[in-house]
């Protein structure tokens, strides 16, 4: 689904990442791990074609992001951190602007908040929602349009146990429909359940890419170990 | 469709704002209490029109985009399909629709028709234009509320002082470049569209456009800079 071949993204003299060459395959959840700053949202704009590589290929269902942006964006789903809502539009509003954007009627609004078990939630303010249902809501809106990609940036952020447990469920139904999810986390239990492959970036560059499993092996005990450990040699 | 989403958002937006309600209901209270008062709004009608645009088109626009970029909405919608153009156009057209719908109703608390309907009109267009380019190169360029407020007052007030004098009053070299800055053609035009009184109507409105062209190209390079190169 998505194949990055030795690319380099610069931002002036900043080098974001560094001759990556990834791969995530069709209907797997690759977990995108590493610290702030290690390039996972470069990576996300590279994928979208809101960025250009500096040298390097990227393909998304083997087109050019950059050259196929609106294409490829059409058949993506995103949950940015925080859900990043219109605080002062109901929550069916967020929902049908969206599927405008898309291009689908707004009946997928309504299906999208069914799906989420946040119907009932329609005619509230988005500003006024608890985080676990913001989350909810914004998992809706980036699956309105059915797509085949979901990129999920911490999407159990600050939850509290059994609302990230409802989400983490919601991920693994959408998973078994065939969505190819990307996942950028900092919760090792998270990715662990989730993921079935997991890529570990450390100042633009990928240190390691295999399952959460073989991970612990070989850096373990357990992943936070592994994550820690790959990290700490750049320091 | 994409741009009628975009549009009608805005307007969900705009419904429940608060500020702007009441900024609407000063302008058009002031107006009415000078309409009732005044047999000739002769002065005060091109003003309150200045300043109802500027105030409204060019706050409305650069509020819009620099919230967006603050709560980081923004970037939720770079990951649609919607191009940086339609995002900005749907913001300005709200903006153009709320300065044109506020200007009718002034024009019509006043009871009187302007002497020259065409040149009011086009006075009326192209400071919207104006006001909604400069505008949303302000909201481009800000990255938050609090930095935009440094200058975002300061440029407001000259594009309003600098629209409201009387520049042909002024000593010949500064009335003179006051004609190539886009301050004294609005004035004229606008002055012009309500008084009757003799305007050069051709060359004002070549200013302003060259000027909200001008601006309108800096604004969607600088979009797309902003969207590709972060």
């Amino acid at each position: 689904m998505i194949v990055l071949t030795g690319v380099t993204k610069c931002y002036g003299s900043v080098t974001a990442l560094s001759d990556l060459s990834l791969e995530v395959r069709t209907g797997e959840t690759f977990g995108l791990l590493g610290p702030n700053g290690a390039g996972k949202t470069t990576t996300l704009r590279l994928v979208a074609g809101l960025a250009r590589p500096t040298r390097g290929q990227v393909r998304v269902a083997g087109l050019d992001p950059w050259q196929n942006g609106e294409a490829i964006r059409r058949q993506m789903g995103v949950v940015l951190e925080g859900g990043l809502l219109y605080d002062g539009l109901t929550v069916l509003e967020n929902l049908v602007l969206f599927a405008g954007l898309f291009g689908v009627p707004r009946q997928a609004a309504l299906d999208a908040l069914e799906q989420m078990g946040v119907a009932d939630l329609q005619h509230r303010l988005a500003g006024r929602l608890s985080k676990g249902q913001r989350q909810r809501v914004a998992l809706a809106r980036a699956i309105l349009h059915r797509p085949c990609l979901l990129y999920l940036d911490e999407p159990t952020s600050g939850l509290d146990p059994a609302a990230a447990a409802e989400l983490h469920a919601l991920i693994r139904s959408l998973r078994s429909q065939g969505v190819t999810i990307l996942l950028s986390s900092h919760d090792m239990a998270e990715v662990e359940a989730l993921c079935d492959r997991v890529g570990l970036l450390r100042e633009g560059r990928l240190v390691a890419c295999d399952t959460p499993a073989r991970l612990k092996e070989t850096h373990g005990p357990s992943l936070t170990d592994a994550f820690i450990r790959l990290t700490r040699r750049a320091n | 469709m994409r741009y009628i989403s975009l549009i009608q958002g805005e307007f969900w937006a705009l419904k429940r704002n608060r500020r702007m309600w009441m900024f609407i209901l000063m302008m058009l209270g002031m107006a009415a209490v000078y309409a009732l008062d005044a047999q000739d709004g002769g002065t005060f009608v091109p003003v309150v029109l200045v300043v109802t645009i500027y105030t409204g088109t060019w706050q409305m626009t650069v509020n819009s985009l620099v919230e967006e970029k603050e709560r980081r909405t923004l970037e939720a919608l770079l990951v649609t399909p919607a191009r940086p153009l339609e995002i900005i156009g749907a913001k300005a057209t709200v903006g153009i629709l709320l300065a044109a719908l506020l200007s009718a109703v002034i024009l019509l608390l006043f009871r009187q028709p302007p002497r020259s309907p065409l040149v009011l009109l086009a006075g009326l267009g192209l400071a919207i234009g104006f006001a909604t380019a400069s505008g949303a190169l302000i909201g481009i360029v800000a990255r938050d509320l609090k930095t935009s407020s440094l200058y975002r007052t300061p440029v407001l007030a000259l594009l309003v002082g600098a629209t409201i004098v009387p520049w042909q009053e002024s000593g010949w070299a500064i009335a003179e470049i006051m004609r190539w800055l886009p301050t004294r053609p609005v004035q004229e035009l606008l002055w012009g569209g309500w008084t009757g009184a003799p305007v050069p109507l051709t060359r004002n409105s070549a200013v302003m456009l060259f000027y909200t062209l001008l601006l309108l190209a800096v604004d969607a390079r600088m979009l797309r800079q902003q969207a590709t190169q972060r």
